[in-house]
């Protein structure tokens, strides 16, 4: 890992997160406190942290036949349970699409087009029935 | 009907109560209909927009209800997020000349977020929901727990969104939704409240404003598994009702209704026995529910009624009723089988019904719809249903033997005189009448012994009630120790007994007051209870245990030595809880012995009179 980054862990991924909470969404966007969509939440915590590889851009509202989780895959690392810092990649309308940041508390931050804005709350049964595969960064150990 | 209403653009309405057709005639949104259609090119029109996007009300203070066995609730909204607002925004056409145009139009929608709360304690399920009415979630359809809200009608604006429902255990976790407005952490669970919150409802269907939310919620009884587990028989009522047993679908068709009510060409079709929100007869979904209930459940009464018209034994004739004529004016009916069920018909069935495929008629024995009195009306509405026909309770007792269920069949009369007196008020002037009451055309004996050669029906069953209750009947004396009645119901066991298969077991089911008679005889009843032909006596048991006590006085411990002494307490005419005390006289001070409550008593203590004989 490069020394003139912080170090990265589940504690400053789920705080960089938090500190996006309120940040209205904005479809690709990237910035916290102007827009930030679903994945722009994600990029953003990752560029916050030193980790400025993460992102695509041009992508379209809607996701194009496994795009997204093509990225994903490439990106990040496929976990089998939910970790702490780590990402859900969730399904809805039948396919994946929409991605949020798990924490420590069984909770998910994300942005969401629903609600307009960046979100927390618990990751109830419905939303868990949504989770169609975990990631967590490579850099975390 | 009180809604939450909220503010109407430019004008700030608070909150108000009910004028759902005001709200709603406020609550139009969108550009005016010239605004589109003058619209100049490249400009931009700018929808209405609701002004205030704030809940305006829910009721602080407001008793939470504690809700026992099934019940429709409306709720209290105890959280709401802002309206969302979408805007819609589409291209207009512009006019003839020119053409190109590039005028734009937004329009808006509005869902909202919001929590109902339901009941201060925990459910065991909810059935359905509706929203100003309209029914918009069904449990028989989906998830119990997070369910796609349905509905709507043609025409009217889509209901769309979700629901999450809250049961109110003492592990519910907080919602999400709530959660993602107000913060992780920062919700409460509100355990041991039953609570429902919607998500994303979209409101143009209610007028762009909250619905008024009710939920249809069952709360069992707990700790009382033990006593539904001890219940082993059960009476099926109402006994009146032409189709209330059919298990077999039947509609009824209004032929002519069409040139009346509805124009040329329309025929009025309705159900007659399937009003569930299942695609079945009313009768196999309360038997799967009883079923559920008394899982243990052995025997079943089923009850049939004809009708009864006088309590003068000698005036009192007994026929069967229905529900409506053949025709009324110039409506006239025809009543078919549910298309999807009538090839299900078993041969019995068929055979009662009518020939011709589908086709269903009304009929008990050789009463049909044509020959057959009204159930009469009371304050302009039936005072009861009409009886049920042969085919119906043929049906329902062979699909009580398909489950396994022992029937006893229970022939019951009601009084159609405008009291609704009970059948234990017939009385007979004198030895005639009360001997005529049986024999005569239409008497008690056509009556009975149309079910006891219904070999049909008396296959399916396993008892058969020849009488109950006939109180005032069997208590005529018309010389010292002569009881005509008694003697009528013991003859008519004796027919009975030879109509039915040898295993189906005869019944009186006798009142509690009924082996003395009024004037101080005892035992009158003997004839018939110790005969041959009587394989049961049932007691239909409201007799008092203990003296006429204040409540706060009578204790388990009271009533078991009361039980267990032998001697019922005398109380006709002296206790308040006598059914009707009006027709019965005080009898003598001191008490003296009345219905003995142990039955295990009176045949210790009355050997002589019943057992010995018997």
């Amino acid at each position: 890992m490069d020394s003139g980054k912080r170090p990265v862990n589940a504690a400053s991924i789920i705080a960089a997160a938090r500190g996006c909470l309120g940040t209205p969404f904005r479809h690709q966007g990237r910035v916290k406190g102007v827009g930030v969509d679903c994945a722009g939440l994600c990029v953003w915590v990752a560029r916050e942290l030193g980790l400025d590889h993460y992102d695509v851009d041009g992508y379209g509202r809607i996701p194009a036949g496994g795009e997204f989780g093509a990225h994903l895959d490439a990106m990040l690392e496929q976990v089998p349970a939910p970790t702490p810092g780590g990402i859900l990649f969730m399904t809805f309308g039948g396919e994946p699409q929409h991605v949020a940041i798990y924490t420590d508390c069984d909770t998910i931050i994300h942005a969401t087009s629903e609600l307009g804005k960046v979100v927390e709350h618990r990751l109830d049964d419905l939303w868990r029935s949504r989770v169609f595969c975990c990631y967590k960064f490579r850099e975390v150990a | 009907m009180a809604s939450v209403v909220l503010g109407v653009a430019g004008a700030a309405v608070g909150f108000a109560f009910g004028g759902v057709a005001g709200a709603q005639a406020g609550w139009m949104i969108g550009s005016t209909i010239g605004g589109v259609m003058d619209a100049p090119k490249g400009q931009h029109i700018e929808g209405q927009k609701l002004a205030d996007l704030r809940v305006q009300v829910s009721t602080y203070g407001k008793a939470m209800p504690q809700v026992f066995g099934k019940m429709r609730v409306s709720g209290n909204v105890i959280w709401a997020a802002p309206l969302i607002q979408t805007a819609h925004t589409q291209a207009v056409q512009g006019g003839g000349k020119g053409g190109g145009g590039g005028a734009t139009q937004t329009t808006y929608t509005y869902s909202a977020n919001f929590a109902v709360s339901l009941v201060n304690h925990q459910i065991d399920a909810i059935y359905r929901i509706w929203a100003d009415g309209l029914l918009i979630y069904n449990s028989a359809a989906g998830d119990t727990t997070t369910i796609s809200v349905s509905g709507g009608t043609a025409g009217q604006a889509a209901i769309t969104g979700s629901i999450t429902t809250y049961l109110g255990t003492e592990t519910q976790m907080p919602d999400a939704l709530m959660e993602s407005y107000i913060g992780a952490g920062s919700v409460p669970a509100y355990r041991g409240q039953a609570y429902v919150v919607f998500n994303n409802l979209q409101l143009a269907h209610f007028g762009n404003r909250l619905p008024n939310i009710e939920v249809e919620i069952v709360r069992e009884p707990k700790n009382t598994s033990d006593f539904r587990n001890k219940i082993k028989a059960i009476h099926i009522i109402p006994g009146a009702g032409e189709a209330c047993y059919n298990t077999t679908r039947l509609t009824k068709v209004m032929q002519n209704a069409a040139a009346l009510f509805q124009g040329t060409g329309v025929i009025t079709t309705i159900t007659r026995n399937s009003n569930t929100v299942e695609p079945r007869a009313d009768v196999l979904v309360a038997l799967d529910q009883l079923q559920a209930t008394c899982p243990n459940l052995q025997w079943v009464s089923l009850v049939a009624c004809w009708f009864g018209d006088s309590t003068d034994a000698g005036l009192c004739t007994i026929k069967p009723r229905v529900d409506f004529p053949q025709a009324i004016g110039a409506i006239d009916f025809q009543e078919n089988f549910d298309a999807a069920t009538a090839a299900n018909l078993n041969a019995a069935q068929t055979a009662t019904a009518n020939t011709t495929p589908n086709l269903y008629a009304w009929s008990v024995g050789t009463w049909t719809r044509a020959n057959t009195p009204v159930a009469a009306l009371v304050n302009g509405v039936p005072a009861y249903g009409g009886s049920p026909s042969d085919l119906s309770v043929i049906e329902l007792a062979t699909e009580l033997k398909r489950r396994g269920l022992k029937v006893m069949f229970y022939p019951l009369i009601f009084m159609e005189t405008p009291t609704k007196p009970w059948r234990g008020r017939i009385v007979p002037a004198n030895a005639t009448d009360a001997a005529n009451w049986f024999t005569k055309p239409n008497g008690y004996n056509a009556f009975i012994t149309h079910y006891s050669t219904l070999t049909a029906l008396t296959s399916q069953i396993d008892a058969f009630v020849v009488g109950s209750e006939y109180v005032g009947m069997t208590s005529f004396m018309s010389a010292p120790g002569v009881f005509p009645a008694v003697t009528g119901f013991a003859n008519l066991a004796a027919t009975v007994r030879a109509q039915l298969p040898a295993n189906v077991k005869t019944v009186y089911a006798a009142d509690w007051s009924e082996y003395h008679h009024a004037t101080g005889g005892w035992f009158n009843m003997d004839e018939l209870f110790a005969n041959v032909n009587l394989d049961i006596v049932g007691i239909d048991n409201y007799m008092p245990v203990t003296p006429d006590l204040d409540q706060s006085q009578i204790t388990p411990a009271l009533v078991q030595q009361y039980w267990a002494k032998g001697e019922g307490w005398v109380t006709i005419g002296t206790t308040r809880h006598f059914r009707d005390s009006a027709t019965c006289q005080p009898i003598q001070s001191p008490p003296r012995l009345a219905a003995p409550p142990s039955l295990s008593t009176w045949r210790d203590s009355t050997p002589s009179r019943w057992l010995a004989i018997r």
